[in-house]
């Protein structure tokens, strides 16, 4: 093995360390599996490992990583996905997500709810901890967009799981 | 309940990852967002089993590396072929060599007396190609005619090699006056177009008027080689020459 692999999986144990829970915890609220979070877990590393050289500070390695895990699970995402009209509505409450208790099985269940649209400017902005330019820039939607969508999913959430969480809520676009 | 499109100075700061705007109780929910976010377990084994994938996509890596470059080793090792490759690449460099230095094709019309055909002014023949006189007419016989001991190079494109070769014969007459004329030869592979006739006959002959006096130049090709023959004088003077010839094969 040359001097250079040997860097490389060194640096790769690295970030497997200091990232791969959050890569999980990512990979799973996005696509609401475990099965599947790990396989994007593996996958994004496999990823980050062809690409290593393109990482040039490690102090991005975060949002690197972050940034290869959501673009393989939007690759991967099988059922297209139906962009929001200005008319369309959406029932955030569904029958069995009533109880307003905020665990983590009744977040996902209201992350799967939430369109894709929604749900991925709201993780990337835990998950990667972006700023709201940064998502615009990476999604390629306007700052405005950004920001009312992050507000929707915000509220929908907040919505679901408050006293009032089982008054059906409908949100326009 | 619906929601309108929220205030983005209320809700949003434009640069910054905070939420400076939400109220306390929002900020509240949104803490507690974050935090079970960020609650989920992480299966076991996890970490080992990226690892294990990784080394052993590194190792295929590798393998896939190794699988590439044996081909060229085992390519190294067959003398043979490399041999032949040799022998084809030095074969194909000659061939290209003896292609470039092939020598450009000369008109016929340029060796006329118009070339300056001084020996003082003329560099001693390479010997690029054989000087031999022509078969027919009497040429190896002389006779009469008196030829210089050196032949000349002429270079039509002043390169080298020499184009031809030239050299000078005196022809004496009765009246104790001399011919001059000069032999130019070239070989035939050089020239174009080829002469009509094939020995040297008197009859085929183009008169030239120039400054420096009057020629007559007689072209023929013969054994490989275009001959010119040129006279300096007029019809006399070459009927002299072509007499004297007669009599030598005679």
């Amino acid at each position: 093995m040359s001097l250079q692999n040997q860097n490389d999986s060194e640096e790769l144990t690295l970030l497997v360390d200091l990232h791969y829970q959050l890569l999980f915890r990512y990979a799973y609220r996005l696509s609401g599996d475990r099965a599947d979070a790990e396989d994007l877990t593996q996958q994004t590393y496999l990823i980050a490992q062809k690409k290593l050289s393109q990482l040039r500070d490690v102090s991005f390695a975060r949002s690197w990583l972050c940034t290869i895990l959501r673009n393989l699970f939007l690759k991967n995402v099988t059922q297209k996905i139906t962009p929001l009209s200005l008319s369309q509505s959406f029932d955030l409450v569904s029958a069995e997500a009533v109880d307003p208790e905020l665990t983590s099985e009744e977040l996902q269940c209201a992350l799967n709810d939430l369109p894709e649209d929604f749900r991925i400017p709201l993780l990337m902005f835990y998950f990667e901890e972006r700023s709201y330019k940064e998502i615009s820039i990476e999604l390629s939607i306007p700052i405005g967009t950004v920001m009312s969508r992050l507000a929707r999913a915000k509220l929908s959430l907040q919505e679901r799981f408050s006293s009032l969480s089982e008054e059906k809520v409908t949100i326009h676009s | 309940m619906k929601f309108s499109e929220p205030s983005p100075e209320s809700d949003f700061p434009l640069s910054e990852h905070s939420d400076k705007g939400l109220s306390s109780a929002d900020a509240g929910f949104d803490s507690q967002i974050k935090n079970v976010l960020f609650d989920v377990e992480i299966p076991e084994g996890l970490k080992d089993s990226v690892l294990a994938s990784l080394s052993q996509n590194n190792a295929a890596a590798l393998a896939n590396d190794y699988a590439i470059d044996l081909p060229r080793r085992q390519f190294l090792k067959k003398p043979g072929l490399i041999t032949c490759l040799s022998v084809c690449l030095m074969f194909s460099m000659v061939l290209t060599y003896f292609w470039a230095a092939q020598e450009p094709v000369i008109a016929l019309s340029e060796f006329s007396p118009e070339l300056n055909l001084d020996s003082r002014l003329l560099s001693d023949f390479d010997n690029n190609f054989s000087e031999q006189f022509p078969v027919h007419g009497g040429w190896r016989f002389k006779g009469r005619l008196v030829f210089t001991n050196k032949s000349y190079g002429i270079s039509v494109n002043h390169s080298s090699p020499h184009d031809a070769v030239v050299r000078f014969f005196t022809l004496p007459t009765g009246r104790a006056k001399l011919i001059y004329g000069a032999l130019v030869q070239v070989p035939a592979g050089r020239v174009e177009p080829l002469p009509l006739h094939a020995y040297f006959d008197p009859g085929n002959v183009a008169y030239t008027q120039l400054k420096k006096g009057n020629y007559a130049t007689v072209k023929w090709v013969e054994d490989g080689r275009v001959y010119i023959c040129i006279v300096f004088g007029g019809a006399r003077e070459l009927e002299a020459v072509g007499r004297a010839l007669q009599s030598a094969s005679a």
